[in-house]
């Protein structure tokens, strides 16, 4: 006498050797290249983690227990990076209404310094205004390199 | 015999670690009822190699993805399922006898060993599957082979508990009155 699963199994043992074949020929390759696969994912994990681990340990020794040091220099850096970009909004706006200077204004600038010049008997010396000597005769330029 | 309880022993741990030495003992263990429970279905000793061959590969792909050890047999079993259904899509077949049962009062929650049978009777027994509908068939199979539990059963034919009680049932029904007439 023989149970259903006997008898079911008995019915189809002939094709056990080609169950065998597809294990050497087909499933043992599989479950190397899918090991392989598995390694690689757990070496990627390992760093992954090493690298959360790291930022942890940084976490840890340096920030967390100055922390309100480090939020007092973030809040002064932000304060610092918030004025200067006002400021800088501000000049950019003023530079870009300030008009280009007539030559009225410029010629009543001058007058003016003239005035004040007369006034306190100071006049200044106008920059760059002597003009660089005029290049001599050329007769005379080798009658130095020679002397020299 | 190798029964169900066995599961517990079985290196699925290992597996999933992907020691071939374990998938070694997993596919000896499974693949004869494995392909027994495939041929029966599908009927073609190819299209059953090739099935038996895809659970195992996708057996290996996912095992990461499997919860409870102790359900490797039911979910390698699921996975064949499905890849059934997918040969019957395929083959566009039998679709007529794929349709859901009423469900039925069960006869008895008999275990599949409570059933013996002569050796005069395999042959019958046998044919008598073969001629069971696909879903009774199905459940009959996954009773008898592997003696999974209802719940087991319905989890791997994706239908209710109560649908594979009615299914068993009939197909029970079917067997005993097969042998009744023969031992007349």
């Amino acid at each position: 006498m023989k149970t259903p699963r006997e008898i079911l199994l008995k019915q189809h043992q002939a094709v056990d050797p080609k169950l065998d074949r597809m294990w050497t020929e087909t499933i043992a390759p599989e479950l190397l290249s899918w090991r392989a696969t598995l390694r690689r994912g757990r070496r990627n994990v390992t760093d992954a983690r090493e690298r959360i681990s790291m930022a942890n340990v940084l976490w840890r020794e340096l920030i967390w227990p100055c922390r309100r040091v480090w939020a007092g220099v973030a809040c002064a850096w932000l304060l610092i990076i918030g004025l200067n970009m006002a400021s800088f909004e501000r000049t950019s706006r003023v530079a870009s209404k300030t008009e280009p200077r007539s030559g009225e204004d410029i010629r009543a600038f001058i007058e003016q310094r003239r005035l004040l010049a007369q006034l306190t008997g100071w006049l200044p010396e106008p920059a760059n205004t002597r003009k660089p000597n005029p290049p001599g005769p050329r007769s005379d330029r080798m009658a130095r390199i020679s002397a020299a | 015999m190798l029964v169900v309880s066995e599961c517990e022993q079985l290196p699925v741990t290992q597996a999933r670690a992907g020691n071939s030495e374990a998938w070694d003992v997993l596919f000896k263990r499974y693949r004869l009822p494995l392909y027994a429970y495939v041929f029966e279905l599908v009927r073609n000793e190819q299209a059953s190699l090739d099935i038996v061959q895809e659970t195992f590969i996708n057996a290996v792909r996912h095992i990461r993805g499997l919860q409870h050890d102790e359900k490797f047999g039911s979910w390698l079993f699921g996975i064949a399922h499905q890849k059934c259904i997918q040969q019957w899509r395929r083959q566009d077949r039998e679709s007529a006898v794929r349709e859901e049962l009423a469900d039925e009062p069960a006869g008895g929650d008999d275990s599949p060993l409570d059933l013996l049978l002569r050796e005069e009777q395999e042959a019958e027994f046998m044919k008598l599957v073969s001629e069971l509908p696909l879903p009774q068939r199905s459940a009959l199979l996954l009773h008898f082979v592997e003696d999974f539990s209802l719940e087991e059963i319905a989890r791997i034919t994706g239908t209710q508990v109560g649908t594979v009680k009615s299914r068993l049932h009939y197909a029970k029904r079917a067997l005993r009155k097969l042998l009744e007439e023969r031992s007349l």
